[in-house]
C-alpha cells in the first residue's frame, strides 16, 4: 500500500514538473518572432 | 475485482493514451465542419469521377486516395469520415508504436507512443494536409510487426497486405510502406527470399494504380529540377537541416513549422530524445534479434539519406527528377523521415524504461520517467488545440451548394465536359476558412472532373506544373477572349467555367493580376448558370469536342484497368482469408463453450 502511494506521489511530482516545463516553453515560444505574411498565391515559404 | 479493473485499464492504455493525445492535438478540428489546410481538402460529398482512377491529364498525385474517399463517403458523410481518418490515424500510430517496444514495460510503451504521435513530422504534415502520408506513418509499426512475422508464420500475410493497402493511398506513402515491408521480411536473411519476393508482389499490386497511371502520363511525370532546392529539407530555428531531420522535422515549408521548433527548445528536445535513445540501445540489442534490428535500422538510414539528399546534393537530385520519370517523388524528401520515427520510438521507449530502472530510488525513477514520457508534449506545447488553431473546422458557403446544383442540372440536361476552375491558381486563403491557406476546394466540391492550375509558387518562385493541358489553357486565358476563348476551352474538353470572385478580388488586391489567371474571363456566348456574390458558373456552348486532348486512349485505359484489378485482387484476397480465419476461430470458440 505504501509503495502504491509513493508511486502515485512520484507520478504526481513528475506531472507538476512537466507542467512547469510547459509553462516555461509556452512563454519562450510566445516571444518568438512570428512568420511574415506570405503572398496570396504562394503554396508556402522556405525562408 | 479491483485487480481485474486494473488489468483492463492497462490493456486499454495503448489505445486510450494515443486517443487522449490525438484529441489534445486535433482540438477544434474535431468540431462540426471541414478541415481545409494546404493539401487537405474534404468536401461533403466527393463525387466519383474518371480523374480519380488516373484517367485525367494531370499527374495522379491523389490516386487512389480520392477514389477511396469518394467511395467511402457514399456510406459515411465526408465530415464524419475526415474526423475518423484524422483521429483514427493518430490512435493507430500511437498504439502501433506501443506494441513495437519489446519487454512489455508500460512506461516504455507510453514513451514510444507519445513520441510517435507528438513529434514535428506529425504536426507539420498535419498542418500541410498530407493525411494519406500520415496514414502510411500510422501503419508503419503494424507493417513492421507483420513483416517480422510472415517468415515464420504464414498467418501474418493477410494482415501485411491489408496494412500495405491502408498505407498506400499516395505514391510516396506506397514507397515508404513498401520499403519498410520488404526490408522487414528480407532482414531474416537468405532463407527469406521467397517471402520477400511475395512481399514485393503485394507492394507492386497495391501500388499499381498510381504507378501505372504515372507511367502512362509519360513526359508529364518529369519534374522541374529547380523545385528540388525549394522542397529540400530546411533548418528549423537554430537547428540546421540535418539536425531538424534527426528530430523528425525539417519540412520545406516554414509556414507549417510550430513556433516551439524555431527556438532553443527544439535543441533541448533533440538532445533529450537522442540521449534517451542512446540509453535504449543496450536493451534493444539484448531484447531483439539482429534481424529485428536490421528491419528498423536500414529503413531509418534510407529515410535519413532520402530526406537530406535534396539539401546535400541538389544538383544530382535535380538531374534525376528532370531525367527519370517518377523521380520527382523524391522532391519533398522529408516525407521519408517517416521511416526514421519507428526506430526512434522503440529506442526512446526502451531508453525511458532503462533510465527508470537505473535510478536507485523507485519514487525518483518514476518521477523522472513521467517527465521523460511527457517530454515530447511539454517541449512542443504549441501542437495542442488544433496546432494552436492552425487546424479548425469550417462550413462551406451556401453558394457552393447552389453552384453544384446548377452544374448537376446542366449535366442532367445532357451537357458534358470538365469544369475549369478560375482564378487559375492553385491555392486560396478564403475568409470563410478563417484566412487559412488551402488548395482550391471548388473543383472537388463540384460533381464533375475539373481542370485547375498545377503551378506552384514557393517564396515567390514559380514552379511550372506537369499538366500540358493546364499550360495550354493558361495560355488561352492570357491571350484570347470571347468566342475564341470559348472555342479554345471547348477544344480542351471544358464544358463549364466557374470563377471564385472572392479569390479573384484577393489576387487583384495583392497585385497578382496576371492575365493567365483568368481573373475576369470574357465569355461571349456562354450561358450563366449561377451568378452569386462570390461565385459565377458558366456553361460553354457545345462545340462537339468533349474529350480533352491528352486524355488516355483505349489501350492505356485497359492497362490502367488491369492495374486496378491487381490491387483489387490483392486486397479482396487478404480480406477473404482474414475473414475466413476469423469465422473459423469464432466457430471453434462457440463449440468449446
Amino acid at each position: 500500500m505504501q509503495g502504491m502511494i509513493g508511486g502515485i506521489a512520484a507520478v504526481f511530482v513528475g506531472l507538476v514538473l512537466a507542467g512547469l516545463t510547459t509553462v516555461g516553453v509556452v512563454s519562450t515560444v510566445s516571444s518568438a518572432p512570428s512568420q511574415p505574411d506570405q503572398a496570396v498565391v504562394d503554396y508556402g515559404t522556405n525562408q | 475485482m479491483r485487480r481485474r479493473i486494473g488489468a483492463t485499464a492497462v490493456r486499454a492504455l495503448p489505445v486510450l493514451w494515443p486517443l487522449a493525445l490525438a484529441v489534445l492535438m486535433l482540438g477544434g478540428a474535431l468540431l462540426p465542419g471541414y478541415v481545409l489546410t494546404y493539401d487537405m481538402v474534404w468536401v461533403p460529398d466527393l463525387t466519383l469521377r474518371g480523374d480519380f482512377l488516373g484517367l485525367g491529364s494531370s499527374l495522379p498525385r491523389a490516386v487512389p486516395s480520392d477514389l477511396v474517399v469518394a467511395v467511402l463517403d457514399e456510406v459515411v458523410p465526408g465530415m464524419v469520415l475526415q474526423k475518423a481518418v484524422l483521429l483514427g490515424t493518430l490512435v493507430l500510430a500511437g498504439a502501433g508504436a506501443w506494441r513495437m517496444v519489446p519487454g512489455g514495460s508500460v512506461l516504455g510503451g507510453l514513451a514510444a507512443s507519445t513520441l510517435y504521435v507528438w513529434n514535428p513530422f506529425v504536426v507539420e504534415r498535419l498542418v500541410i494536409g498530407h493525411w494519406p502520408l500520415l496514414m502510411t506513418y500510422a501503419a508503419l509499426p503494424w507493417i513492421h510487426l507483420c513483416a517480422r512475422r510472415v517468415v515464420s508464420d504464414g498467418r501474418a500475410w493477410p494482415g501485411l497486405v491489408l496494412w500495405l493497402a491502408f498505407a498506400s493511398l499516395s505514391p510516396v506513402g506506397g514507397l515508404v510502406a513498401g520499403g519498410l515491408a520488404v526490408v522487414g521480411v528480407a532482414a531474416s536473411g537468405r532463407g527469406a527470399w521467397r517471402p520477400a519476393a511475395w512481399t514485393m508482389c503485394a507492394v507492386a499490386a497495391v501500388n499499381a494504380p498510381w504507378a501505372v497511371a504515372g507511367v502512362l502520363h509519360g513526359s508529364g511525370s518529369l519534374s522541374d529540377p529547380a523545385a528540388v532546392r525549394l522542397f529540400s529539407a530546411q533548418g528549423e530555428g537554430v537547428l540546421p537541416a540535418w539536425a531538424a531531420v534527426l528530430g523528425l522535422g525539417g519540412i520545406w515549408n516554414a509556414e507549417v513549422v510550430p513556433g516551439s521548433r524555431t527556438t532553443w527548445v527544439a535543441v533541448v528536445a533533440l538532445v533529450l530524445v537522442l540521449t534517451t535513445c542512446a540509453v535504449g540501445l543496450g536493451p534493444w540489442r539484448r531484447l531483439t534479434s539482429r534481424a529485428d534490428r536490421r528491419a528498423l535500422a536500414i529503413p531509418a538510414l534510407i529515410g535519413l539519406v532520402l530526406a537530406l539528399a535534396g539539401a546535400a546534393v541538389p544538383g544530382t537530385v535535380g538531374w534525376l527528377v528532370e531525367q527519370v520519370p517518377g523521380a520527382g517523388l523524391a522532391r519533398d524528401g522529408t516525407r521519408f523521415v517517416a521511416l526514421v520515427a519507428p526506430l526512434q520510438a522503440v529506442l526512446l521507449g526502451l531508453g525511458v524504461s532503462r533510465v527508470v530502472d537505473l535510478v536507485p530510488v523507485r519514487a525518483l525513477g518514476l518521477t523522472l520517467g513521467t517527465v521523460l514520457v511527457l517530454s515530447p508534449v511539454t517541449l512542443m506545447p504549441d501542437a495542442v488545440a488544433g496546432v494552436s488553431g492552425r487546424l479548425g473546422a469550417v462550413g462551406f458557403p451556401m453558394e457552393y451548394a447552389d453552384a453544384r446544383g446548377a452544374l448537376s442540372a446542366s449535366q442532367r440536361a445532357g451537357h458534358t465536359g470538365d469544369v475549369l476552375v478560375l482564378p487559375f491558381t492553385s491555392y486560396r486563403r478564403p475568409e470563410w476558412n478563417d484566412g487559412r491557406r488551402t488548395l482550391d476546394p471548388l473543383g472537388r466540391y463540384l460533381p464533375v472532373d475539373y481542370l485547375a492550375s498545377d503551378t506552384l509558387v514557393v517564396s515567390g518562385v514559380t514552379i511550372p506544373g506537369e499538366d500540358l493541358r493546364a499550360q495550354r489553357v493558361a495560355s488561352a486565358l492570357g491571350s484570347l477572349e470571347g468566342v475564341e476563348l470559348e472555342h479554345a476551352l471547348s477544344g480542351e474538353g471544358i464544358g463549364w467555367v466557374v470563377l471564385d470572385s472572392e479569390a479573384s478580388q484577393a489576387l487583384v488586391a495583392a497585385g497578382a493580376d496576371d492575365t493567365r489567371y483568368g481573373l475576369d474571363p470574357v465569355l461571349a456566348q456562354a450561358r450563366v448558370l449561377h451568378d452569386g456574390k462570390t461565385m459565377t458558373l458558366w456553361e460553354l456552348p457545345r462545340q462537339g469536342a468533349a474529350s480533352p486532348r491528352g486524355s488516355l486512349g483505349i489501350p492505356a485505359r485497359v492497362v490502367l484497368g488491369l492495374a486496378w484489378l491487381a490491387a483489387a485482387v490483392a486486397l479482396s484476397g487478404a480480406v477473404l482469408v482474414r475473414g475466413r480465419r476469423a469465422w473459423d476461430t469464432s466457430r471453434q470458440m462457440h463449440r468449446s463453450r
